[in-house]
């Protein structure tokens, strides 16, 4: 039970990861990703393919971990700035909801140069730290999983000291909050949009790499994270980071310890907790808006 | 400093702006009043660049600008304080202060250091609640904020778009004090009010919007003894 827990906590710290991606959009653009998993897969088998390689040349595993993570992530970013100018800004008219089917067709065409590429087949991921398991009482943690842990904590750290902290971030909230306002200021909304999706992309990009070696790596692998991410994103609130938090590492722990009893149960579980979320509480765990007084 | 030529603006079907005719000098306080849907606030949008005219043109400091993004006319040295007020309510009054200063802050960090305490001392009560959520601030001081935050880039030029809506006597007032006070600091200030006595009695010009164009324009002296102003606007 204890070590079920513990590995939903881990799982659900990448679906709050990739969940944020949702976030940092919407509330710059009002619109999101769809193809988010795909973003994911394509960020999980290039970091395969680049650790790998990195590997294979004699660069140490640990300095190879971090630098395919930030290989990834400009990789991804830039991926996430072509999305935002392709398929989402030119479809921004008002009443247009064209960016929903323009990101999911962006995430088809993904799924399939991947499958041309790595092929269809399922890929073991060897996590780069080898399997050896850490005994704590009755609980076992892979080394991957302790990496996992502490590059989930550590991005989550920086994200919310970015978002919170630094002139951009606020900037970002400022257009979040009120467009015309904040280009009164002189920021370039659009530059932010392009900044938000670039960031998304990043973080998939980067969920990807830390989920391949738990789920391995295929090119169908998107559709269930990116919609698991999306649960933990609804269930949390769309507007909340600390609530995306909360709610990707919920939905990880009930997956977990649903799946002790019966593994079917385990996507079922995830399901019922939206529904549950949204029927008592339709905004999100904590979803709510400050008022604007007039 | 400002000059607005045959500016027109339609939103869809409708004409909000048919061709008005405006200009501001330096130094100057020049209102524009009008009734509610004259095409005020659409005036100030489309100096700004938050909306697009769909015809004329309009010139800062000989430079035309109507083409131009909004973000890019800030830059330029034109603070715009809009309706509503419009802070980031979800963030607190010192970093709706810092992003007043967006354009300044990464050259000039230091002299944004000297702004936010030049605009702390003109509005003591910002200071007292420098931590506090501005969504949580009343409505005077959220206009109190919204005034200060345009300020922090230091613009020579400061549009006001209904600086006294829903504020009490006593704000207005401050307001309007201090819209006269920034004059004599130097900045050039074009207001458009309600209030269109008080207007009238703080600034130099004024032109009186109707439908969309301009159908008076005069010393704010002379309006205020004009039998028309009176009877429409004045409610004598």
């Amino acid at each position: 039970m204890l070590q079920a827990v513990v590995s939903g906590l881990i799982l659900g710290s990448i679906y709050a990861i990739i969940a944020q991606g949702y976030y940092i959009t919407y509330i710059t653009t009002r619109t999101l990703n769809f193809g988010q998993g795909d973003f994911l897969m394509v960020g999980a088998l290039l970091g395969l393919t680049s650790l790998g390689a990195m590997t294979a040349s004699g660069i140490h595993v640990y300095l190879a971990a971090v630098l395919t993570i930030l290989l990834i992530s400009a990789v991804m970013g830039v991926l996430g700035w072509g999305l935002e100018r392709a398929a989402i800004r030119p479809l921004q008219h008002f009443l247009s909801i064209g960016w929903i089917l323009s990101t999911v067709a962006v995430s088809i065409m993904l799924r399939n140069i991947a499958m041309l590429i790595w092929g269809r087949n399922v890929i073991p991921f060897p996590s780069p730290f080898g399997s050896d398991v850490y005994r704590i009482g009755e609980v076992g943690i892979t080394r991957h999983e302790l990496f996992v842990a502490i590059s989930a904590v550590v991005i989550m750290a920086c994200l919310f000291f970015f978002l919170n902290r630094s002139l951009l971030g606020k900037a970002l909230a400022a257009v979040a909050f009120n467009r015309d306002a904040a280009s009164l200021m002189g920021i370039n909304p659009q530059r932010m949009a392009v900044l938000a999706f670039a960031l998304s992309s990043a973080l998939a990009g980067i969920g990807g790499i830390l989920v391949g070696p738990i789920t391995n790596t295929a090119f169908f692998m998107g559709a269930t994270l990116g919609l698991k991410a999306f649960a933990a994103a609804i269930i949390g609130g769309l507007e909340n980071p600390l609530g995306i938090l909360i709610g990707g590492l919920l939905l990880g722990v009930i997956e977990q310890v649903f799946s002790l009893f019966n593994s079917a149960y385990k996507d079922a579980s995830a399901i019922v907790l939206i529904l549950i979320v949204l029927i008592f509480m339709p905004q999100g765990l904590l979803g709510k808006k400050v008022k604007e007084k007039f | 400093m400002l000059s607005v030529r045959n500016a027109q603006v339609r939103y869809g079907m409708a004409e909000a702006l048919r061709g008005v005719d405006l200009e501001v000098n330096e130094g100057e306080i020049v209102a524009v009043i009008g009734r509610n849907g004259a095409g005020k606030t659409t005036l100030l949008k489309a100096i700004t660049g938050l909306v697009k005219m769909s015809g004329g043109e309009i010139r800062f400091k000989g430079e035309r600008i109507d083409r131009l993004p909004a973000h890019e006319i800030v830059k330029k040295g034109i603070g715009h304080v809009p309706q509503g007020r419009q802070v980031f309510g979800d963030q607190t009054v010192e970093e709706n202060l810092i992003l007043g200063a967006y354009t300044k802050i990464k050259q000039q960090p230091e002299q944004v250091k000297k702004w936010m305490e030049r605009e702390y001392q003109r509005f003591p009560r910002l200071r007292e609640r420098r931590h506090q959520q501005a969504g949580t601030l009343s409505g005077g001081e959220q206009q109190m904020l919204a005034l200060a935050r345009a300020l922090m880039a230091d613009p020579p030029f400061l549009v006001l778009d209904e600086p006294s809506m829903g504020l009490s006597p006593i704000y207005v007032k401050l307001i309007l004090d201090t819209v006269v006070q920034l004059r004599k600091e130097g900045k050039t200030i074009l207001l458009v009010e309600q209030l269109a006595t008080a207007a009238l009695s703080i600034s130099d010009r004024a032109y009186v919007l109707s439908s969309g164009a301009v159908e008076l324009t005069g010393p704010s002296t002379e309006l205020l003894h004009d039998e028309k102003v009176i009877r429409t606007y004045l409610g004598a």
